[in-house]
């Protein structure tokens, strides 16, 4: 079915190759860059015509101000502070006092620069025009010299930006608080403070044609398989677009069955979560301006993985993952299961239940089914709401949605009690694996339908489709239900029960293949004996 | 194009499919069904079949458990036909809801339905799909399945729970009889075994009967599927000791210290068992019973815990066991000649071939077979006193 829609989305793939989206971009092939500064200066002023926010300064130094100097950056982007004192007044006031004018011409003019005027920590000689100006886009100042092919990029960039905060998505009772922010720089560098090693790679890369974001691919060295390394870097190079202003952009070009409702992409808002991610062998793929870091490949089991569970005892760590495995189930399955008790197995109810239940319904006007599909999308509505809802109003949308949930759908003689017992367990439910959270309610409305036509037979049959799907699913080549099937003894110790940390010895193989240990053997434990 | 045509014929085929095949697990809510709880099966004076339901009204159920109930939490409803189907189906000419049996857990069988045979009642319930096999069985002594159906109870919201509640008393007494309606099945198509079925009987008369004036402790006696005739308590108890039934039961015996008077013995587990041997040619019936006891309670108050005391105790209660036990497969040999303890079957199954021989006239054979019972008794402890407390 999957297959059908792909290749009907082919087809206007293919019908759409001819209309480049390159259309509107800016066009600028690589060249050099013009030696006349004039030429240089007209250039620019056509690149950025109707741009407040460019600025071009023009400086001319030595003796008889013979070589022109021009300083361009874009205002707000760079940090105030290094262009006026570093750069600015170095040209324009330090130049004089320390006498070094006299010595300045055309031909001293780039060393001069280089070793006693431009005090920035990042200097880089660049003879690409192409480059100068997407430098500038992103925050540096270009210096360009009359009379040479060649120009001096300083690392200016600076803006205001968001601090370090814990993220709202993924709280934690023990665990690091800091949080990704939407600056690439900051990202790599929180990374780079939790894994202190040259093997981290940090790959940039630019992506989308108008935008031009930084896209930055992290990985370990010498852990992180190359070959989905590679995977990763083609599919990314492969990525035709005129914008990316979030990961989520970058997400459903990589994914490998775009169609899925099963997240094959991972995300996470903690450098912690990413770092533990990467050791793991996986691949993360920062994008600029979005504190969501990706995370591939994504497996199945993930998704009642949280942080906190190795920063726990083991054995609480265990019992919250069995609880996220039931709470999945429960809420993907409680409303069919519901609805094909009451529709079809009245006979599998215990006689005094069944006696409460029917009591309940007596006098409803809708059918199980009904009455279950108006609950699950009610309560949708509400969860959207409270979601979208400006933070004052917030409350009285709970009120509401309590009163018209609870008690008067009853009294109205809409809904029976046992439903809204269910719609809450459900509701409550969906929200302990939130990466499922996308997922959950499509599954739980799918199964409903066969379970009203075919009572418990409908509801395996289509739990098997989904068996069936999850089975078929891969992550970058890496099969989805890892380490359950194929299974992955070692990685067991890592699914529902949480082993003590000591004891997984091994990382995911999966992933990296055979040669993959991690850990020790636990030492026995000696105590110092005190000799009188 | 080929592919988008096979996809649309196998959509098409499952959707008929499902079109089609669903008749069997209709999609019926539960406002639409009528909970049967208890059926009786009676036969009219003029041959026809009577089917009497009892229907719980669940409102009122649940409606009662916040205060007084307003009315009746069941309904008993009484059709007739030439069939039990055919019965069962009248119904709906005055039932709204469709009567809905997998909670049907009690067949109470009128006691002149159950002397013409009771298979035909059996063979609706094996052969729907709705009943359960596991439901109990009771004939009605003395009297029809409806008026049983119609007693209220005070004690419970609905009438049948409270005769199941009896049934499930048997593990406290032996003298209650519980089968369900497999084991009824089963005894029937064992070769030689006659089904042996517990009795409900009115003790009071009152005009608008209830529960509390019947009792469950003899036991009906049924020759292949027809009931010939009754056991009375301890006869009864005496069948649950030979089928293995039993887990609870009370002997009061004559205190050895004091004639006049009494020690109940409270067996607390037993194990029957029955075999078969061949003397000369002649068939012996084994019947072996061992048994353990405690001392429930004493009138006087003599030192019993010596140990002499307890094997004259265990004499005694043994002797008063094998009184039941003889007194059982006596009535069963001489008067109603039917087999009801399955020696029939031990014979099958381990004398075939003289089985085959005795199998047309095996009532003769069996009534005539000597028996040889043994009882053995062991009395373990005497509560949690040892003497008992003096009285100055």
């Amino acid at each position: 079915m999957l297959r059908y829609f792909s290749r009907l989305l082919n087809y206007f793939v293919l019908k759409a190759k001819n209309d480049s989206v390159l259309d509107s971009k800016y066009y600028l092939e690589t060249e050099k860059i013009p030696r006349s500064i004039d030429a240089v200066k007209e250039k620019l002023k056509r690149i950025f015509s109707d741009s407040g926010d460019f600025v071009l300064r023009e400086i001319a130094l030595g003796e008889n101000s013979e070589v022109k100097i021009l300083v361009a950056f874009i205002d707000g982007i760079t940090n105030k502070q290094t262009v006026n004192i570093n750069i600015l007044k170095a040209l324009m006031v330090e130049s004089r006092i320390s006498n070094l004018n006299r010595v300045v011409n055309k031909e001293t003019i780039v060393d001069i620069l280089k070793d006693n005027l431009l005090s920035v920590g990042d200097l880089k000689i660049i003879s690409d025009f192409k480059h100068t100006v997407d430098d500038i886009l992103a925050g540096d100042t270009i210096i360009y010299i009359d009379g040479q092919d060649v120009a001096f990029k300083a690392d200016t960039k600076g803006w205001e930006s968001r601090g370090v905060e814990e993220p709202d998505t993924e709280a934690v009772v023990r665990g690091p608080r800091e949080g990704f922010t939407e600056t690439l720089r900051t990202n790599t560098a929180l990374l780079r403070r939790k894994i202190r090693n040259p093997n981290l790679k940090f790959e940039m890369i630019k992506l989308g044609e108008q935008t031009n974001t930084d896209v930055c691919i992290c990985y370990i060295k010498g852990i992180a398989n190359p070959d989905i390394i590679e995977t990763v870097k083609r599919r990314l190079e492969n990525i035709k677009i005129d914008a990316i202003l979030e990961s989520g952009y970058i997400e459903e070009f990589i994914e490998d069955e775009p169609f899925s409702i099963f997240p094959t992409v991972g995300n996470s808002e903690k450098p912690d979560v990413v770092a533990a991610k990467l050791l793991e062998g996986r691949i993360a793929i920062l994008c600029d301006g979005t504190p969501f870091a990706l995370t591939v490949p994504y497996l199945l089991i993930e998704t009642i993985q949280a942080s906190e569970d190795y920063y726990s005892r083991p054995y609480f760590a265990s019992i919250a993952r069995f609880a996220r495995v039931l709470a999945f189930l429960g809420s993907v399955i409680l409303p069919s299961f519901y609805v094909a008790l009451i529709s079809f197995h009245a006979d599998v109810i215990p006689f005094k239940l069944l006696l409460s239940v029917s009591a309940s319904r007596e006098g409803l006007p809708t059918s199980a089914f009904t009455e279950a599909l108006l609950m699950v999308l009610s309560f949708e509505l509400l969860r959207e709401a409270g979601v979208r809802m400006p933070r004052p109003i917030g409350q009285a949308v709970s009120i509401v949605g309590a009163l018209v949930l609870g008690e008067a759908a009853v009294k109205a003689g809409l809904v029976s009690n046992l439903m809204i017992m269910v719609t809450a367990l459900t509701a409550i439910s969906s929200f302990v694996v939130p990466p499922m959270g996308g997922t959950i309610p499509i599954l739980r409305v799918l199964f409903l339908i066969p379970a009203n036509i075919l009572g418990f037979m409908g509801l395996f049959l289509s739990i098997f489709v989904v068996l069936i799907h999850l089975c078929s699913l891969r992550s970058f080549g890496v099969p989805y239900t890892s380490p359950f099937a194929p299974l992955d003894g070692m990685g067991l110790k890592d699914s529902i029960v949480r082993f003590p940390i000591w004891s997984m010895f091994t990382r995911p193989k999966a992933i990296i293949g055979n040669k993959n240990r991690r850990a020790k053997y636990r030492m026995k434990i000696n105590y110092i004996k005190k000799e009188d | 194009m080929i592919k988008l045509k096979k996809i649309s014929v196998l959509l098409l085929m499952i959707i008929f499919n499902i079109a089609i095949f669903t008749a069997c697990w209709d999609n019926k809510d539960l406002t639409e069904k009528a909970f049967v709880t208890a059926v009786g099966v009676d036969k009219t004076d003029e041959g026809k079949i009577q089917l009497t339901l009892q229907i719980v009204k669940p409102t009122v159920v649940k409606a009662g458990e916040q205060g007084a109930p307003q009315e009746e939490a069941f309904w008993v409803f009484t059709t007739t036909g030439d069939t039990i189907f055919e019965a069962a189906k009248n119904q709906l000419t005055t039932v709204n809801r469709k009567p809905f049996y997998n909670h049907a857990d009690l067949m109470v069988l009128g006691e002149k339905f159950a002397r013409s045979g009771i298979m035909e009642a059996l063979d609706f319930w094996e052969r729907n799909h709705e009943p359960r096999l596991g439901a109990d069985i009771i004939v009605a002594k003395g009297t029809t399945a409806e008026e049983i159906l119609k007693a209220k109870s005070d004690l419970e919201k609905i009438p049948s729970m409270h005769i199941k509640s009896i049934l499930e008393n048997n593990k406290a007494l032996a003298k209650i009889k519980k089968i369900t309606i497999i084991d009824v099945l089963k005894q029937l198509i064992q070769p030689g075994l006659s089904p042996a079925i517990g009795a409900i009987e009115v003790v009071k008369k009152e005009k608008v009967q209830k529960i509390e004036n019947m009792k469950i402790e003899s036991t009906a006696v049924f020759k292949m599927d027809k009931l010939i005739g009754w056991l009375n308590a301890t006869q009864t108890r005496g069948l649950l000791f030979i089928q293995n039934e039993v887990k609870n039961a009370v002997y009061s015996i004559d205190n050895p210290l004091d004639e006049s008077k009494k020690i109940s013995i409270e067996i607390s587990s037993s194990k029957g068992k029955i075999d078969v041997k061949t003397v000369d040619g002649k068939l012996v019936l084994l019947i072996e019973i061992k048994a353990i006891g405690n001392i429930a309670d004493q009138q006087g108050n003599g030192d019993l815990t010596k140990k002499e005391i307890f094997k004259k105790l265990s004499k005694e209660t043994e002797k008063a066991m094998k009184k039941d036990i003889e007194d059982v497969v006596n009535i069963a040999q001489k008067k109603y000649k039917s087999d009801i303890f399955g020696f029939g079957e031990v014979v099958y199954k381990k004398h075939l071939d003289y089985w085959k021989q005795v199998k047309d006239d095996w009532s003769d054979v069996f009534s005539n077979a000597p028996v040889e019972i043994k009882v053995e008794v062991k009395i373990r402890g005497t509560g949690i006193v040892g003497k008992p407390s003096k009285v100055r």
